[in-house]
């Protein structure tokens, strides 16, 4: 995974000035907002599903390399393949190796996270393949050359404009055409590629390890389609995604839906066991699980983000987040946006770049609160702040920061400090006079007055 | 090393402490809500079926049941899926064109079983069989599933209690195929059936169809 930008503050400070844009993800994130608050509130025993699935999550977590060999024995025994992969490279080269073998010409892939993250399309286009992305906002990412700018609603940054503009170049439909018959004609389109595709490549919402099924969570039937009439299937999901047993399904499915698109279940559900049976009309003949690492196993052996692991990509925390709904999803510089995208970005690459994805967040806990997992993301934000102001990029925070200690524990120092504040703050109000970089903090920000008395000798004068 | 010993290597190496696993019975707090939803399971199923668009219909006699699926496919392309295959000479003689499994692709409605019903959410459950492919309830724009009454469960917990030997493909399907990724605004039949039926018929209406369309 590569981060695009320099960093979090210069790709940010563009989407805060585009009004557009924080109008599209305001309209997105609030009907979300609003469908979850409803149908989780239909439930009186949410916070119970809540609590099971944070226990099974961390039990299963303790365990996770008795339930990952449990799971791959339960696919070999139904006839399917398991290949393990440490990092990126691997993984890809993997799913590669596979398609080559079967002869694959045409590649049809359903909605995955892990897949962007491993930026497996580029890989499999250098290695000769067609790779045709089936979700609707993923198809238009591929169209336009983009990256999805959120969990669940990739193009939520593009309006209905850009769209049918696309489509019109790329499909030939009339450049002012309405949603339904731009969905239509992205249906004909990809019809096409299903038919015609030999290799459907899918993530994985869940791994059940009892039964050593693939769980696909999704709402237009491009799942289902590229599960079922391409002659391979190959799922590509993190080491995390395991879950011991079908019961537990139960407690996380109506979690996910729940939180992610408010619905009461989403359209379609599979749980895919193994290629097809004996005397069965359609399914895949072959059907391979790449079980991939790349940054997990270092995330679990971190006692203080091993938390993250327990994600389910619901998104519920992009939608409530106020910097991400000023920032915009590409701002985090990675597949992962939101709150948990500024744990899960860093924790990945094991704490390389990215030094200041952490301090995208006010840490006003919204997220904490609305997450399926109450996963701490505030606490894990605050530890990873604590490593980057370690770094040696960080010497003149702890200078400054040293300096305010001492003067907070020395009285004279304190008056004095107070003073020089009451004639320093006059400075900052004319901040087109400052030096960067305190213009740009100054300019972005209204100070309150310092009182000309302070509070101290008021009470005791 | 492999990649399989590396990645079990390094989950050994620091094992965090554990909880146990929960049971997998329905959290206490759900009682009073679970029991709402199997008393009277077929009504709150139909109720919530239909606010997601799909079209319930309830024939009490078998030529009602014919009724409903005539009205559907009279003079269009039909796909009846062969544990269905009873259905297909009553359907032609009423005006249906029944294709095979090699021109599926081509037809306009897909005729299959749903194996189970579930209240809460207003879901069909689809196991995959020789006699049930899975592309029957997917590529056409129209699926008609017929659903036995007394298959209708309240929720997920039920439905693992009955199932636990999974078929190759197990699928859930709530409502008609859709899409909200551009602006939110609701399209259906992005690539699954735009429009979804379901025949609710009691066990015994369904073994006298059976046997009525031999006459």
């Amino acid at each position: 995974m590569r981060p695009t930008s320099a960093g979090f503050k210069d790709a940010s400070a563009r989407a805060v000035h585009d009004p557009a844009l924080r109008e599209a993800i305001v309209r997105v994130t609030g009907s979300l907002g609003v469908r979850r608050a409803q149908v989780t509130a239909e439930l009186p025993h949410f916070d119970a599903l809540r609590d099971r699935a944070k226990r099974i999550k961390e039990h299963t977590l303790a365990h996770l390399d008795r339930y990952l060999e449990q799971l791959e024995e339960a696919v070999r025994s139904r006839g399917g393949h398991v290949h393990w992969c440490r990092d990126g490279e691997e993984a890809v080269g993997c799913v590669v190796r596979i398609c080559r073998e079967v002869g694959a010409r045409v590649v049809a892939k359903s909605k995955s996270m892990v897949t962007e993250e491993l930026e497996l399309n580029r890989a499999l286009v250098q290695a000769g393949m067609e790779v045709v992305e089936t979700d609707l906002g993923e198809f238009v990412v591929q169209l336009s050359g983009d990256r999805p700018s959120h969990l669940i609603a990739p193009i939520i940054h593009k309006r209905r404009e850009d769209v049918a503009e696309l489509f019109s170049r790329h499909l030939g439909t009339p450049p002012d055409a309405p949603v339904q018959v731009l969905t239509a004609a992205a249906r004909a389109h990809l019809r096409r590629a299903f038919l015609r595709a030999d290799v459907g490549i899918t993530g994985a919402n869940f791994l059940v390890a009892q039964t050593g099924s693939v769980v696909l969570v999704e709402n237009e039937g491009n799942a289902r389609m590229v599960t079922t009439r391409p002659r391979v299937h190959v799922a590509v999901a993190g080491l995390e995604k395991v879950i011991p047993r079908l019961a537990d399904l139960a407690v996380f499915l109506p979690l996910l839906v729940r939180s992610a698109t408010g619905q009461r279940l989403s359209v379609y559900v599979s749980l895919l066991s193994g290629p097809r049976r004996p005397r069965e009309l359609d399914g895949p003949d072959a059907f391979h699980l790449v079980l991939v690492d790349n940054g997990r196993t270092r995330t679990w052996l971190d006692p203080d983000l091993r938390e993250a692991l327990q994600c389910i990509r619901c998104s519920a925390c992009l939608n409530v987040c106020p910097v991400y709904e000023r920032a915009g999803g590409h701002a985090y510089g990675s597949v992962y946006s939101g709150p948990i995208g500024a744990v899960v970005t860093p924790a990945l690459a094991g704490g390389r770049g990215l030094l200041d994805l952490p301090f995208a967040s006010s840490l006003c806990g919204a997220c904490r609160d609305v997450c399926p997992l109450r996963i701490d993301i505030p606490r894990m934000l605050v530890a990873l702040r604590a490593r980057a102001s370690a770094a040696p990029q960080a010497r003149w925070e702890r200078r400054l920061a040293r300096l305010a200690a001492w003067v907070l524990q020395h009285p004279t120092a304190y008056r004095w400090a107070s003073a020089l504040g009451r004639l320093g703050e006059r400075g900052l109000r004319r901040s087109r006079w400052l030096p960067e970089p305190l213009r740009a903090w100054a300019q972005a920000r209204e100070l309150p007055r310092l009182s000309s008395k302070p509070f101290h000798r008021r009470v005791r004068p | 090393m492999t990649a399989r010993e590396a990645v079990l290597r390094a989950l050994r190496s620091g094992r965090p402490e554990g909880v146990d696993l929960p049971e997998g019975a329905p959290p206490a707090e759900a009682a009073s809500y679970r029991q709402a939803l199997h008393t009277d399971a077929v009504r709150t199923f139909c109720g919530r079926a239909e606010e997601l668009g799909v079209r319930v219909h309830r024939p009490g006699a078998p030529e009602a049941l014919l009724a409903v699926l005539t009205e559907v496919c009279r003079d269009r392309r039909v796909y009846v899926e062969p544990a269905l295959g009873w259905l297909a000479p009553a359907l032609e003689r009423a005006g249906a064109r029944v294709v095979r499994w090699e021109d599926l692709p081509e037809a306009e409605v897909g005729i299959t079983v749903a194996d189970y019903g579930l209240a809460e959410t207003g879901t069909l459950v689809l196991l995959a069989a020789p006699e049930r492919p899975r592309s029957g309830s997917l590529l056409p724009p129209v699926h008609v599933a017929v659903l036995p009454e007394d298959r209708v469960l309240g929720d997920l917990f039920d439905l693992w209690e009955r199932v636990d030997d999974l078929p190759s493909a197990l699928t859930l399907v709530t409502g008609p195929s859709r899409s909200a990724d551009i602006e939110m605004s609701l399209a259906v039949g992005v690539h699954g059936p735009g429009t979804v039926h379901v025949v609710l018929v009691s066990a015994g209406l369904l073994e006298e169809a059976t046997r009525a369309p031999a006459k």
